[in-house]
């Protein structure tokens, strides 16, 4: 079965084909500049046979960004049979995929505002879909969907009931796709069922990162909160901050919530504090004349590794018996450095790096721990989009 | 030496009486509401009138060598216990735009105290000041420079004095080199705070730029998302004063709960089966915090309680100490635990007391 995934964006739609069981990955590509012009036009990019292509085509909003990638799929023979898209915030009304009807796309209206960013994007592409194929069946795969398993002393705020109530205040838990999917790769590494694994999971992106902890193959805690922003410092988010700080921008910024939020969303994390990239890695190559790290690059880089190993002993003490640590995404999966200065002196968690295992540019997966450490650290190549399309195929045949 | 300590609160001034180690319970108040006074000045004379009748009355007191007071917040200014002086009054006066609630109430209360209190030594004891040696990752925030600079934003702790207290309990009683010993410290007031310190340095606490930040207090949120602050503004309508009333008075265990109850309350062995989510939620973030001061310290030699609630590490720390016990590791001893039952009014005596001797030594030496 061919499972067309898209991941959408408020101006761009990135797509893979996975074909299933196989899990073969058989055309990818990305929609870009959808919407009103901007100096460069729309562009349909595109890799089929390892290929890859690109051709200009005019895209003013997700209904003719989906035209255009059917027909050019249907063109190369690649018809899907099933489509899966990503929604990156379910609330609490949704905490499992689904096969999507009217009635789910009626209440999938009611969350938009949870992710104002990323939710009406692929809302948008939903209805796209259902009227241009509407026999084409669509499944929805929800980030938060794998944190729903977050006991509620864990995602309560101690905020008064009635305002939790009413605003619906909780902590949901982000990047849950890709947290389940390298804990399921972990479990087959270390060869034990998926619900016994008990693992941390840091998913370290070049633009959001969380970390994860996992009991028995469920999530039980995730360091992004009620938004993407709360937990670790990220490349233009701040992470964790006193409420005080908030409300002192707010005064600041007499009221305007919207330029507190930009400032803390955009304009902090590893770009706010380096004030010359988001990028970690570019953070840990910047060198003065005399060769040493720059003063300002050092202490960005200290900050960023220090909130990620205090959220690690924290998450190990709440695992408790941890199998494995996972690194993931882009900075996990390229950066030793930063899972060296993570993990290094945690012997007292029975976590022990290998600093020579950990340089090796070997393929992934692989274990970068000490043999004789007891907690395994893996590093693993995560795969959403994959993810996404295991799920939606176990979704269909449950169905049929 | 007699010592008068005051404790200004938020709400509550404390004041208590020390001849040497005995603390003199007749002169202990706790004056409510102290703040809301047309004239603080005359109020601040009155009450430490009533003390001076009161302790030349009841225990033949005439005169207090010390006079120490509790201020919560010295910036990076105060990094030590002070006796006043001019050139520390403008120090403090320079405080002021970083806490405008409290200072001014400082100032005014040793205003008092130097009039009335003609022959006492005062001495200032900052929460803050145990704090200024936290290292740049730690107190930092992933906010721009500019903003951090110009809003004056760093990570402090706000019961130094407990913690520091702790430490020189842990070297008294000779526990391990001062440089290596790795201590958990857990300060269990109103308003809790863990701190992780090896030696004399702390490492890692929960507290923030303010004490709103970390573990969730008898009325104070506690660790929370940014964005939820936003949102109270933006769908409320609410401004900062709003939403600093409810998160410093309405939320913690009052917000968990819906009543007015304390730590203490909330894990004692006839508790309410309504409080089970607040209790699990108070132990989980407690060890959360554990667990980050372990990564911070690379180890935890000891845990050690103080604070009003301090009793409580009787039910908290063996269940701590288990969840910090991983398997396969090269763990030599257990980590051990200890209670520290100083009330913060003989911390704060002592603290004066300390610091008047080491000057007196000063001065002999010079």
């Amino acid at each position: 079965m061919n499972i067309l995934i898209f991941n959408c964006g408020s101006s761009s739609l990135k797509y893979k084909i996975i074909r299933m069981p196989d899990q073969e990955e058989v055309a990818g590509g990305e929609a870009q500049r959808i919407g009103p012009k901007t100096a460069e036009p729309s562009r349909l990019v595109y890799r089929i046979a390892g290929k890859q292509h690109s051709v200009q085509v005019d895209m003013t909003d997700h209904y003719e960004a989906f035209q255009r990638v059917i027909e050019h799929l249907v063109e190369h023979d690649l018809t899907p049979e099933l489509v899966a898209h990503r929604m990156v915030h379910g609330g609490t009304l949704f905490n499992q995929p689904l096969i999507l009807t009217d009635h789910i796309i009626a209440d999938l209206e009611t969350i938009q505002d949870l992710a104002p960013i990323h939710n009406p994007p692929a809302l948008a592409l939903i209805k796209a879909c259902r009227q241009l194929q509407p026999d084409l069946p669509q499944a929805v795969v929800f980030d938060t969907a794998y944190h729903a398993t977050i006991p509620p002393y864990a995602y309560t705020y101690a905020l008064p009931a009635a305002l939790r109530e009413k605003l619906g205040i909780r902590k949901f838990g982000f990047h849950g796709t890709s947290h389940w999917y390298v804990a399921g790769e972990a479990a087959r590494l270390l060869r034990i069922p998926f619900d016994e694994l008990n693992a941390v999971s840091c998913h370290l992106g070049s633009g959001g990162a969380s970390l994860c902890a996992i009991i028995r193959g469920k999530s039980v805690d995730n360091t992004m909160g009620y938004s993407p922003l709360q937990g670790l410092m990220m490349s233009t988010r701040c992470g964790d901050l006193d409420p005080a700080v908030v409300m002192t921008l707010l005064a600041e910024h007499t009221g305007d919530s919207d330029a507190v939020q930009n400032t803390l969303n955009k304009k902090s994390g590893v770009l706010g504090m380096s004030g010359m990239s988001a990028d970690i890695r570019d953070i840990l190559n910047a060198r003065s004349a005399d060769g040493d790290m720059t003063s300002t690059a050092l202490i960005t880089s200290r900050v960023y590794t220090w909130r990620i190993r205090k959220y690690l002993g924290s998450y190990l003490a709440v695992v408790r018996e941890p199998h494995a640590i996972i690194f993931t995404d882009t900075i996990g999966e390229s950066v030793p450095e930063v899972r060296r200065e993570v993990c290094m002196n945690l012997e007292t968690f029975g976590v022990r790096l290998d600093p020579e295992r950990n340089l090796e540019p070997a393929a992934l997966p692989r274990d970068v721990a000490a043999p004789d450490g007891r907690v395994r650290i893996f590093v693993i190549a995560t795969n959403e989009e994959l993810a996404i399309a295991q799920q939606a195929y176990s979704l269909m045949k449950s169905a049929a | 030496m007699n010592t008068l300590v005051l404790i200004p609160g938020m709400n509550t001034l404390k004041t208590s009486v020390f001849a040497g180690d005995r603390q003199l319970l007749g002169c202990s108040r706790a004056i409510k509401d102290y703040r809301h006074t047309a004239d603080i000045q005359t109020t601040f004379t009155n009450i430490l009138g009533a003390l001076g009748e009161t302790s030349r009355a009841t225990y033949g007191i005439d005169y207090f060598e010390v006079c120490a007071i509790d201020i919560p917040y010295g910036g990076e200014i105060f990094s030590r216990p002070v006796p006043v002086s001019e050139d520390v009054l403008e120090r403090l006066r320079g405080l002021i735009d970083q806490s405008p609630l409290y200072i001014p109430v400082i100032l005014s209360l040793i205003d008092a105290c130097r009039r009335v209190l003609h022959d006492s030594e005062i001495v200032l004891i900052f929460e803050t000041a145990f704090f200024t040696k936290l290292p740049p990752r730690e107190y930092m925030y992933a906010l721009p420079p500019s903003v951090m600079k110009t809003l004056k934003i760093r990570r402090f702790g706000y019961h130094g004095s407990f913690h520091e207290a702790v430490v020189a309990g842990c070297r008294y009683a000779g526990k391990g080199t001062i440089k290596s010993h790795k201590l958990l410290s857990v300060c269990l007031e109103p308003q809790p705070e863990v701190a992780a310190i090896i030696g004399v340095k702390p490492v890692m606490v929960t507290s923030g730029v303010s004490p709103l930040e970390g573990l969730p207090g008898q009325t104070t949120c506690g660790e929370l998302d940014p964005s939820i602050v936003l949102r109270l503004a933006d769908e409320l309508g609410w401004g900062p004063e709003q939403i600093n009333l409810t998160l410093t008075t309405q939320s913690g265990l009052k917000g968990l709960t819906g009543k007015n109850v304390t730590l203490s309350d909330i894990f004692s062995s006839d508790a309410s089966p309504e409080y089970a989510l607040t209790r699990d939620l108070i132990r989980y973030q407690l060890l959360q915090a554990a667990g980050s001061g372990m990564a911070a310290m690379g180890d935890i030699d000891e845990i050690c309680f103080s604070g009003r609630h301090a009793a409580l590490g009787e039910q908290l720390a063996p269940w701590l100490v288990e969840r910090l016990t991983f398997k396969g590791t090269n763990r030599t001893r257990p980590i051990s635990w200890s209670i520290y039952t100083a009330s913060h009014e003989r911390i704060i005596a002592n603290t004066a007391h300390v610091m008047l001797i080491q000057k007196k030594m000063k001065c002999r030496a010079c």
